[in-house]
């Protein structure tokens, strides 16, 4: 192959491409297995690839041996049933093994797509020859590794983490401004006062905060009405959770159930230490065995990546600051309205811009703290499916068992606003508008069925 | 003056790198640790499903008495399971008694009576309950190891673990034979 030439390999290319799409290719228990043939079409275009993809789509080729013989499968596409056999290939792996074969499927299923003239971002550089590239936006479906999600979801929390520091900072400093003020002094020649009275407001939050953090997990469980259960009551659900905790390595939680027929399943606790996992009645009754297994690991999962933690941290602070925004801005509508004037010192020019800044951000921050919040609720969704999926190795039967769930019209009795983020999907039911997706704590379920099945 | 500055940053970047070293050697301590401590998770499940095992051959040996190769072929596995002393020895002696109790139940299938047998279908509810543990403990143990052997094999670790003692630790396998006895064998619901 060394002796190859770009334009060779360009050339190549283009009649592996030719020959691909215009040939269709159906199964037969004769012909072997029809992956085995897009491949073998297929490997044509791997002469345009180097080696080592050569090499990883036999490996590949060998391990699709699973696909259904009498599926008609046009040649070149990235299947439903390509994938389906890629999952149940890689569910029974090791790990190791496992991410061989999804690195495997990943490089087969580029291979395929470029052939079949769909795109995929990473067929890019098998074509060194731009004008042969068949252009077309970046799919929004376009297919990540598990790993890869796991990475990106990481870095996106931890920019809304940043974020919500900032924003915190951001609305001490205007509460600062605004009790600079009407104490009867000019923000802009005292900026040290602002930040004395931002650090007095912060304090006071922080005290609160930290007591609403603690009663936090014994009220999430006293409103939901959820019930503690032992291995007898619950045989199955009691193993799956023991087997998910020695598989993800974290302590055996605490299981609940809330007797209510609408499906869902919750996790809460603020560390792994003192977790609890819950599910409903309905759950229990609607789900099988491997749907409920992938529900636990998703659930597992909002445990060892620290979201029950930091989700009840995050409305703690958004409760604080809602609190906050409101009685600043009572207080200062009834009470103290007429103080600056009286001393007659809170007139400077910037100091006035400085003052509608900070109510103009004031009245706007409980609505910007939700929003942020319900966007990293959203996040952690994400996440937890994909680790999810990964612990349980089965992303199919999570997006099963969310279709079972999203289909269920039965909203859950036990959930109001305040804990909906808990569950694992939406239970409020509620319609979808601009205005809901903003403030959802869950991402649209079509969305994460979607990703759970390109794994 | 200006020695003196160069002196100092001299300083902070020694120490700077000693204790980027620290952290990478303790990095490695604790992911060789960790790995030790998801092996015991594989050997209490392990030594769990061995221990059934005499119960097992006592209840199958009331029905089918005569069977008496399979319940050698079981026992002699159940002792290579408890001496195993490495990890590749434990995990071939795993798959050798895997193998045997598939034999085993594929025995006694042979027998309505022993099937109905209430203290036989516990057991086997909990050996397939063990087999899945079994199966997420060496998940767990995997994870480990591929995470602590990453660390190992990349620069710039590789360039100084070998120096300290530091060697890749070996994956907990399991062969075809137990997959699919996974899947035929076990597959009865658990009884409760």
């Amino acid at each position: 192959m060394d002796e190859l030439t770009a334009q060779d390999a360009v050339d190549t290319g283009k009649v592996a491409f030719k020959l691909a799409s215009e040939t269709p290719l159906h199964a037969s228990p004769d012909s072997g297995s029809p992956v085995i043939e897009v491949l073998a079409a297929g490997s044509l275009l791997t002469v345009a690839s180097d080696a080592a993809e050569f090499l990883q789509v036999i490996t590949a080729q060998e391990r699709f041996g699973y696909i259904p013989d009498s599926t008609p499968v046009h040649p070149m596409q990235w299947t439903p049933e390509v994938e389906r056999a890629a999952s149940a290939a890689a569910a029974d792996q090791p790990p190791v093994a496992a991410r061989d074969y999804w690195a495997n499927a990943g490089t087969a299923g580029v291979m395929a797509a470029a052939a079949g003239g769909q795109q995929v971002s990473r067929a890019a550089p098998l074509y060194r020859d731009d004008s042969f590239v068949p252009a077309a936006p970046l799919a929004p479906e376009e297919r990540l590794l598990i790993y890869d999600r796991i990475g990106s979801n990481k870095t996106r929390t931890i920019l809304l983490i940043l974020a919500f520091i900032v924003f915190t900072a951001v609305f001490l400093l205007a509460i600062g401004v605004i009790g600079t003020v009407y104490s009867g002094y000019d923000p802009a020649e005292d900026p040290a006062l602002i930040v004395q009275m931002a650090g007095f407001f912060g304090i006071l939050a922080i005290g609160l905060g930290i007591f609403m953090y603690s009663i936090s997990t014994r009220a999430v469980l006293g409103i939901s009405g959820a019930h503690e259960i032992q291995k007898e009551q619950e045989p199955q659900l009691f193993r799956i959770v023991e087997n998910l905790s020695i598989g993800s390595g974290l302590p055996m939680p605490k299981v609940y159930v809330i007797e209510d027929s609408a499906p869902n399943a919750f996790a809460t606790g603020r560390s792994p230490d003192s977790a609890v996992v819950g599910v409903t009645r309905g759950l229990l009754e609607k789900l099988e065995k491997r749907e409920l297994e992938a529900v636990m690991a998703h659930e597992m999962s909002h445990i060892g990546n620290y979201d029950t933690r930091i989700m009840t941290a995050v409305a703690v602070l958004v409760g604080i600051v809602v609190l906050a925004a409101d009685l600043m801005l009572r207080f200062t509508y009834y009470g103290a309205g007429a103080r600056p004037s009286n001393k007659g010192k809170g007139g400077g020019a910037i100091g006035a811009i400085l003052l509608v800044l900070a109510f103009v951000f004031v009245a706007l921050s409980p609505v910007i703290a939700s929003a942020m919040r319900f966007a990293m609720s959203r996040q952690r969704e994400y996440l937890a499916d994909s680790s999810g999926a990964l612990l349980c190795r089965n992303p199919d039967a999570l997006a099963d068992a969310l279709e079972k769930i999203a289909a269920d019209k039965d909203p859950l009795e036990a959930a109001n606003k305040a804990t909906a983020h808990l569950y694992i999907e939406n239970p409020l039911k509620e319609h979808q508008s601009f205005m809901n997706n903003l403030f959802a704590t869950h991402p649209p379920v079509d969305e994460r069925i979607k990703i759970l099945r390109a794994m | 003056m200006v020695p003196l500055i160069v002196l100092i940053v001299v300083i902070v970047l020694v120490v700077i790198v000693a204790m980027w070293f620290v952290g990478l050697y303790n990095g490695l301590v604790r992911g060789r640790n960790r790995v030790k401590e998801a092996w015991s998770g594989i050997d209490v499940q392990l030594r769990r499903r061995a221990s059934l095992v005499p119960n097992l051959v006592e209840t199958v040996r009331g029905y089918a008495a005569h069977e008496r190769e399979t319940f050698e072929e079981v026992t002699r596995a159940r002792s290579a399971v408890e001496q195993a002393g490495t990890i590749p020895d434990a995990a071939a002696a795993n798959n050798m008694l895997t193998g045997a109790l598939r034999h085993l139940f594929a025995v006694a299938e042979a027998y309505p009576e022993l099937q109905a047998a209430e203290n036989f279908r516990q057991l086997q509810a909990e050996l397939s309950d063990i087999e899945e543990k079994i199966a997420y403990a060496r998940q767990f143990y995997n994870t480990n190891v591929l995470d602590y052997n990453n660390r190992l094999q990349t620069v710039p670790t590789v360039f100084f673990s070998g120096m300290f003692g530091f060697t890749a630790e070996e994956f907990f396998e399991t062969d075809e034979e137990g997959r699919a006895e996974v899947r035929v064998d076990f597959s009865t619901p658990a009884a409760e």
